[in-house]
């Protein structure tokens, strides 16, 4: 009958595999045997940190804290890494709406805060008072007379690329302002945190420099 | 089945009550039956701009605590027959004696009564603006071409957009000083309407009479040669489903005659 842990040695160290088909209860039981195998043909007092793979299927909280803790077990034995080749469909979803530009058409009135996890190619309209607020950048083809917040509430790493002289106030990741219009270098700006870690103003053209990664394809190209 | 509608602003001061009381009357000179509800509990004062403050018996807040009917409540107004009646709002109350419920409740008993339901919001945007609102189909959004009353209907239009009603709220431009509009000092009926994002309903020009009238106890609007009650009529017309041309801004220049009069006022 075919092992429902499998053992694999590698130049990177070892990695122990949990065989989709086979059941939990099965694996532990495999598990502790293997491990208590390991341990006596360890003669030797190094350490071994597992990478394990669950295959196909997602270990709740409780078996990840039941592995970890038959791992424990063991003085030499540790966890390097716990992975699996399939993540749930909520945190796929929440993936999509991270990696994704949304364009949003819609009159953000006095008042009201639309927040978009993302980024955000935005067309519509901010009225005076009105906050648009994206865990991403935020890129503007409207016209604003809100405030513009990208990276809200913490990503350091966003950009607003926005005209900026009517919008009052910006903000990218933890900093705030005011919009000076003495900064203000050109029709569209780009708004980020620089090396001293204060909110500079580039012209366009400098996006690219200044963000490099924004550049990087993982896809698209035919 | 007649149809709610709530006159709100978030600014107080633009004209509210006597667009309500005024529109209200103008729909009632149309043939229509009409309720206006006056919901600015403790601050009552559509009664006074109608003239029919010393005919108070009981108030809406009476009607919901079940003191008294809700027939009993409402108060006719005697020179349009059997079309015009007034629910009054409680003075010794506050806004938290009422709650949404309670006044939608309250509409559709009305409802089924009259051709129109006015409801007259109080300023802000807190508990007496969603009483009002609760009970409403449509929303007459009242400005002053101020940016402070523009920035508050802005605020009001969003909270609309949160808590839709069946139609999507329409704008008057109220107490509009033509000369003014026309020197660019204040922002303009098209600028005002763009910037909004709101259809327009009407507008209605700035004018002595209407305080002075209000001040009687008789609506504006009973006066048709009045700029300022054609406004309001016109509005009338347009929530009737009539097609009325905007009325023009600009101020009539003065005759030759009374050019020659204003010769001999000079000081």
């Amino acid at each position: 009958m075919q092992q429902s842990v499998v053992l694999k040695a590698s130049n990177d160290g070892y990695e122990l595999i949990f065989r989709q088909a086979a059941g939990f209860d099965e694996i532990m039981v495999d598990l502790k045997t293997l491990l208590d195998r390991l341990q006596v043909d360890n003669t030797t007092d190094k350490q071994i940190s597992f990478d394990m793979s669950t295959e196909g299927r997602l270990l709740t909280a409780d078996q990840t804290q039941a592995v970890t803790k038959l791992i424990n077990r063991y003085p030499s034995f540790s966890i390097h890494k716990l992975t699996s080749d399939v993540v749930l469909t909520s945190d796929a979803l929440a993936m999509i709406d991270r990696e994704t530009v949304h364009l949003v058409n819609q009159i953000i009135r006095n008042g009201q805060v639309v927040t978009i996890t993302g980024d955000v190619l935005f067309f519509g309209k901010i009225h005076e008072g009105g906050v648009l607020q994206a865990s991403g950048n935020i890129f503007v083809m409207g016209e604003v007379a809100g405030a513009l917040e990208a990276g809200y509430p913490d990503h350091n790493e966003a950009v607003i690329v926005s005209p900026l002289a009517t919008v009052p106030k910006v903000r990218v990741g933890e900093l705030l302002e005011l919009v000076d219009p003495a900064k203000i270098v050109d029709d569209t700006n780009v708004v980020y945190i620089n090396d001293i870690q204060t909110l500079d103003y580039q012209p366009l053209n400098q996006l690219k420099r200044v963000r490099p990664k924004l550049f990087i394809q993982n896809g698209g190209h035919i | 089945m007649g149809k709610a509608i709530v006159v709100t602003s978030g600014k107080g001061g633009v004209g509210k009550t006597t667009t309500t009381a005024n529109l209200g009357t103008a729909l009632a000179l149309m043939g229509k039956k009409v309720c206006l509800v006056d919901l600015d509990i403790g601050l009552r004062n559509l009664d006074v701009i109608l003239g029919l403050d010393n005919r108070i018996l009981y108030d809406i807040v009476d009607v919901v605590k079940n003191r008294a009917q809700l027939r009993q409540a409402l108060v006719k107004d005697k020179r349009f027959d059997d079309l015009l009646y007034l629910l009054p709002a409680a003075q010794n109350a506050d806004k938290d004696d009422l709650n949404p419920d309670q006044v939608k409740a309250l509409v559709e008993e009305l409802k089924p009564d009259f051709d129109y339901v006015l409801l007259d919001c109080p300023a802000g945007i807190e508990r007496g603006f969603m009483n009002a609102i609760a009970g409403a189909d449509a929303a007459i959004i009242v400005s002053t071409p101020e940016i402070s009353a523009i920035r508050d209907a802005d605020r009001v239009v969003g909270l609309l957009e949160q808590y839709p009603l069946a139609e999507a709220p329409r704008l008057v431009i109220n107490r509009i000083r033509q000369r003014m509009m026309q020197d660019g000092e204040t922002m303009d009926i098209d600028e005002i309407t763009h910037h909004l994002s709101i259809d327009l309903l009407g507008i209605v020009f700035d004018d002595d009479a209407v305080i002075r009238t209000s001040n009687n106890g008789e609506p504006i609007v009973l006066d048709p040669k009045n700029p300022a009650a054609q406004g309001y009529r016109n509005i009338a017309r347009r929530i009737e489903g009539e097609t009325v041309p905007l009325m023009n801004l600009e101020t009539q220049k003065p005759g030759v005659w009374s050019r020659i009069a204003g010769i001999f006022h000079r000081k």
